[in-house]
């Protein structure tokens, strides 16, 4: 009985350190492949962010990107995954290779000085996090290439529905993780994915 | 003497399920916990903290009003900003309940707020 719990012990020690290693592994290339994309990229875009400039995919050039959904009136999931998207800023304020960019999905009514409202009562610097705006089919479209699901829906509070994920982008525009913005726990994962990504991009 | 142990035992599950706070709390984590946070942290100058919130703290009459009215703001056009949404369809037994959770998770002040309070105060409501 004491030899088994011993052998217990240790192969759960051998477990342990085998999904250790795991961990710092590299991450996997995320979305669906198609013929010609094995690993799915991001597509070209061109979106206006809070200061009125133009945020294309070279805006993102040489940079890691952690990309989201929202809109400022929302009253549901956005509070709480724009709380978790800035505990992510914060935890990689000294990183350089890092940018936010946050999609509006109520075109209508996020205008550029309410983008700009909003992310001046968040504190953060206009050049890392870009909240961005469009068109309204650009961005709905968009939403399927980061695994997200966007909808207009009057039943719906605020009037939108959509899901809370935050996405992490590589260089070459690839998803290479994402995570619940609602859930702390699985963000604590997702920030110890982005170092990993930050790590091996370098 | 068994009369007693059954009176006893009732009182201990009357005791324990009572808890001044139930309704209060579950209104707050329904309709303010999102922006201000589970134990009322806020977040930047986005959502205000409501721990040392100098409303709950001092003009704790003028929470009835921002409850079922909003917050709003007017930019140099004359048009309403909203900054918080407005909870219109709340009873006075329910902004009673919930202010006075509020009073208690983030204030200084332990005196319940009385549902006659409230009365006079939500009929200040522009």
């Amino acid at each position: 009985m004491h030899m088994n719990f011993k052998l217990l012990l240790l192969l759960g020690t051998v477990i342990h350190c085998i999904s250790c290693n795991n961990s710092a592994k590299e991450l996997p290339y995320l979305g669906l492949p198609t013929v010609d994309q094995e690993k799915p990229v991001i597509p070209d875009f061109a979106f206006t962010d809070q200061l009125n400039r133009s945020v294309t995919a070279a805006t993102f050039k040489d940079k890691v990107y952690i990309a989201d959904f929202f809109f400022t009136s929302c009253p549901t999931i956005c509070p709480k995954v724009t709380a978790q998207m800035l505990r992510v800023y914060d935890a990689f304020k000294t990183e350089t290779d890092i940018a936010f960019l946050s999609h509006s999905i109520d075109t209508r009514h996020d205008s550029v000085p309410k983008l700009k409202a909003y992310a001046d009562k968040l504190h953060i610097d206009h050049d890392r996090w870009r909240f961005v705006t469009g068109k309204k089919e650009e961005i709905f479209r968009i939403s399927k290439n980061y695994m997200s699901i966007v909808l207009e829906d009057a039943d719906a509070p605020g009037g939108y529905d959509h899901s809370g994920y935050i996405i992490l982008v590589d260089k070459s525009k690839h998803i290479r993780a994402y995570c619940n913005g609602t859930d702390p726990a699985d963000v604590d994962k997702f920030i110890k994915n982005v170092a990993i990504l930050l790590k091996a991009e370098k | 003497m068994n009369y007693l142990i059954y009176l006893a035992f009732t009182l201990f599950l009357l005791f324990l399920s009572c808890n001044t706070y139930t309704q209060g709390e579950r209104i707050y984590q329904a309709q303010c916990a999102n922006c201000h946070g589970m134990e009322g942290q806020g977040l930047a100058s986005l959502y205000p903290a409501l721990t040392n919130s100098e409303i709950i703290k001092h003009n704790i009459g003028d929470l009835p009003c921002i409850i079922l009215k909003g917050k709003f703001t007017l930019d140099s056009a004359g048009n309403k900003i909203s900054e918080m949404p407005p909870i219109p369809k709340m009873e006075d037994v329910e902004i009673t309940n919930l202010i006075n959770y509020m009073q208690k998770q983030f204030g200084v002040n332990t005196i319940s707020v009385r549902l006659d309070s409230i009365i006079s105060w939500r009929s200040r409501c522009k």
